[in-house]
């Protein structure tokens, strides 16, 4: 038996083919490096952040430089077109600014392991197959590779009681999903022999011609309740959303912020390649998964964020709510979901930058020799007076998460009202809206704290250095002046999503 | 009744009892032991299907790898007895509930006959010997095809132990600098001429 393997194949790989060279090469230099004792073990972690952006400045040019065709590659494990293509650059950007925001802060927190970063960099490259990926075995393969990753992360910082707590859980509660994900692959290979994702368009093409939906095997229903229950999982929707505010808050933060940016669009990207593509003929049935996830994270993620004290908490639960808005974005089955579904999530991932460079950078002086990162609410009390540049840009940010009109938080929410209302979806955007409206309560006691309250001790903070600045300055100025000329990146945006 | 019934309705009633006494027992050690006794016959399950490397692999990986890092983990934490004593009779009820609603509904979406379906795949008593000649076998297909069609895939699985191999060093070792280290390099270039010496060579 011969094996080929198509050189147009590698050509189109060759960016993640990169990113594992790179990986490999850097992996013998920090080990090489970090424990040789006539450099005098020196601590890595920077210069690995730095070596990062170079990678993702290399890797940027030849995914833009890649052709524009669309094909699947590795006998169709993976695809690849031209929307994928600017995806993938804007993974690689905010990527980048995601090196900026932590590189100051992994020696502020003690973080003197090499690894991170390379750990980092393997992640990028496993959410690049995962959006790519066009088969349900591998779709198995590189969400645990992503989800291995996220495991080793969460656990890091070992010596503290959170982190490991946090980290178990997550891979108690992501083992526990990936089973249900491995189980309904098994049952729908076990019903009809398919896994891949235009042999299951066509076979249910085919069989929705001549059959209604009541009479497909029900084990075939089965699987794709299971696969949804499992995406559902590792969203954190609402109701299998329990694990996420026990994790979010025993981590690190800088760690928190690579699991809030990229997990939730990879996932959401990865359910929409199989749902809307492959099982779209069976829209009846996770039209109503979704429907239901949607209401009830809506609804959970603002009412027990009502509660918490905590700011990590506090902004897990507003995750969940986002996570609400982006699912009525996916249950209303047009064109426009997937376009509106992808603004979302690019102006969430600039309000968590914002939000996360300014949380970051909150570090104050218990004495001249140890700060700590802040944790509570109640503690930003007076931001405005003793960090005046933080205060107002979390209250820009605020105002964006919770859709007052001129910051751009408000379009995202429109535009995906907008579609809701184009398949008819009423009561849900009813809904939708009282309950942004009420979610606006809480952003704004946030705000009253601030800026408001009162307290006779004035807490002393860690200068911002000038790269988390960059990236904070460049989230809110965005944000802010996005009004000016929305048209521009909506339909860049649009562009983007429709291109194949 | 075929000898294949009975056989599958004995192994599966083995591993029903002793998943029962995995769950109940008070001695994690013994639960253990009965833990792999459910692999045994869920691998003797797998074997009644024909698929002899699924089953091997099933004894090597939970028998050979995973009941004994159980094992080790209690023998090493010194847990004689579970500190857990609840009284059953406080689950009992929504346990069991809980449990018809699930059994009622899988019976219900699974709808044909399990273990029906099951004997389906076994072939007659009478080997075809046309057939056992020119197949291949279980493991020769297996690889076949691993390395073939789903190459890319293994390989991807290869990375994956890369990640695991990196996050168990990153979450275990801890380098301090104070430790004093066995350098083999410096032990094996070392001259015998060199090492014993007077003092006032250096003085000198």
């Amino acid at each position: 038996m011969v094996i080929i393997i198509n050189i147009s194949d590698i050509y189109i790989f060759i960016p993640e083919l990169y990113l594992t060279l790179t990986v490999f090469i850097l992996l013998i230099y920090g080990i090489f490096y970090s424990t040789n004792k006539y450099y005098g073990y020196p601590i890595l972690s920077k210069n690995f952040g730095y070596l990062v952006v170079i990678t993702f400045t290399y890797i940027l040019f030849l995914i833009i430089n890649t052709p524009d065709f669309l094909s699947t590659y590795f006998p169709s494990f993976f695809f690849f077109n031209n929307s994928l293509k600017w995806i993938k650059t804007i993974f690689l950007l905010v990527g980048i600014c995601y090196v900026f925001l932590v590189i100051s802060n992994i020696s502020l927190e003690k973080l003197n392991v090499f690894e991170f970063f390379l750990l980092f960099i393997l992640s990028i490259l496993s959410i690049f197959l995962i959006i790519s990926t066009f088969d349900l075995l591998s779709i198995y393969i590189s969400l645990e590779m992503l989800n291995l990753i996220f495991y080793v992360l969460a656990t890091i910082r070992r010596t503290s009681e959170f982190s490991t707590e946090a980290g178990l859980k997550y891979f108690i509660l992501g083992v526990f999903s990936t089973g249900l994900l491995l189980f309904g692959i098994a049952l729908i290979y076990g019903c009809i022999g398919i896994t891949n994702f235009i042999d299951l368009s066509l076979f249910f093409q085919s069989i929705m011609k001549e059959k209604s939906i009541l009479e497909i095997p029900t084990d075939l229903l089965l699987g794709l309740v299971f696969i949804s229950t499992a995406f559902f999982f590792k969203l954190s929707a609402a109701p299998f959303h329990m694990w996420s505010p026990d994790v979010y808050e025993g981590t690190l933060t800088s760690i928190i912020t690579l699991f809030i940016i990229f997990t939730k669009i990879t996932i959401f990207f990865l359910f929409i390649n199989l749902f809307g593509t492959s099982l779209f003929e069976l829209f009846n049935v996770w039209q109503k998964l979704t429907l239901i996830c949607a209401f009830f994270s809506l609804f959970l993620g603002t009412f027990i964020a009502f509660a918490q004290t905590k700011f990590k908490r506090f902004l897990a639960y507003s995750s969940i709510n986002h996570v609400g808005f982006i699912m009525i974005a996916v249950s209303s089955i047009n064109y426009n979901g997937f376009y509106s579904l992808i603004f979302y999530m690019m102006i969430y991932i600039l309000i968590n930058l914002g939000i996360f460079a300014s949380l970051l950078s909150l570090r104050n002086f218990r004495n001249y020799k140890f700060n700590h990162q802040i944790r509570y609410i109640s503690e930003f009390t007076i931001l405005s007076k003793t960090h005046p540049i933080i205060a107002f840009s979390i209250l820009i940010i605020l105002f964006s998460i919770s859709g007052i009109p001129p910051i751009a938080g408000f379009f995202t929410k429109l535009i995906v009202f907008l579609t809701c209302l184009k398949s008819s979806l009423y009561s849900l955007v009813i809904f939708a809206i009282t309950i942004s409206c009420l979610a606006t309560f809480y952003y704004i006691r946030i705000i009253k704290i601030i800026y408001f309250d009162n307290c006779n001790v004035w807490l002393i903070y860690v200068p911002m250095d000038k790269s988390k600045a960059f990236v904070l300055s460049f989230s809110v100025l965005l944000l802010t002046f996005f009004c000016l000329n929305p048209n521009l990146i909506i339909n860049s945006i649009y562009i983007i999503s429709t291109i194949n | 009744m075929s000898s294949e019934l009975v056989l599958f309705y004995c192994l599966a009633s083995i591993i029903i009892v002793s998943s029962y006494i995995v769950i109940s027992l008070k001695n994690s050690v013994f639960s253990i032991l009965f833990l792999v006794l459910i692999f045994l016959n869920a691998a003797a399950l797998i074997m009644m299907l024909e698929t002899e490397f699924l089953a091997i692999l099933f004894l090597i990986v939970y028998v050979g790898a995973i009941a004994v890092l159980f094992l080790f983990v209690i023998i090493i934490l010194n847990v004689k007895l579970s500190e857990f004593y609840y009284s059953i009779g406080q689950y009992i009820l929504i346990g069991s509930i809980l449990g018809i609603i699930f059994l009622v509904q899988t019976f219900l979406i699974l709808d044909t006959n399990i273990e029906f379906h099951f004997l389906d795949n076994i072939h007659n008593l009478y080997p075809e010997w046309n057939f056992e000649v020119y197949s291949q076998s279980n493991i020769e297909a297996l690889g076949s095809n691993l390395y073939t069609n789903y190459m890319y895939v293994f390989i991807l699985a290869a990375i994956i132990l890369l990640i695991a191999i990196i996050g168990a060093i990153v979450l275990t070792i801890h380098q301090r600098g104070y430790v004093k280290r066995q350098n083999i390099l410096n032990q094996v270039s070392r001259d015998f001429k060199d090492s014993v010496y007077y003092i006032n060579k250096i003085v000198k």
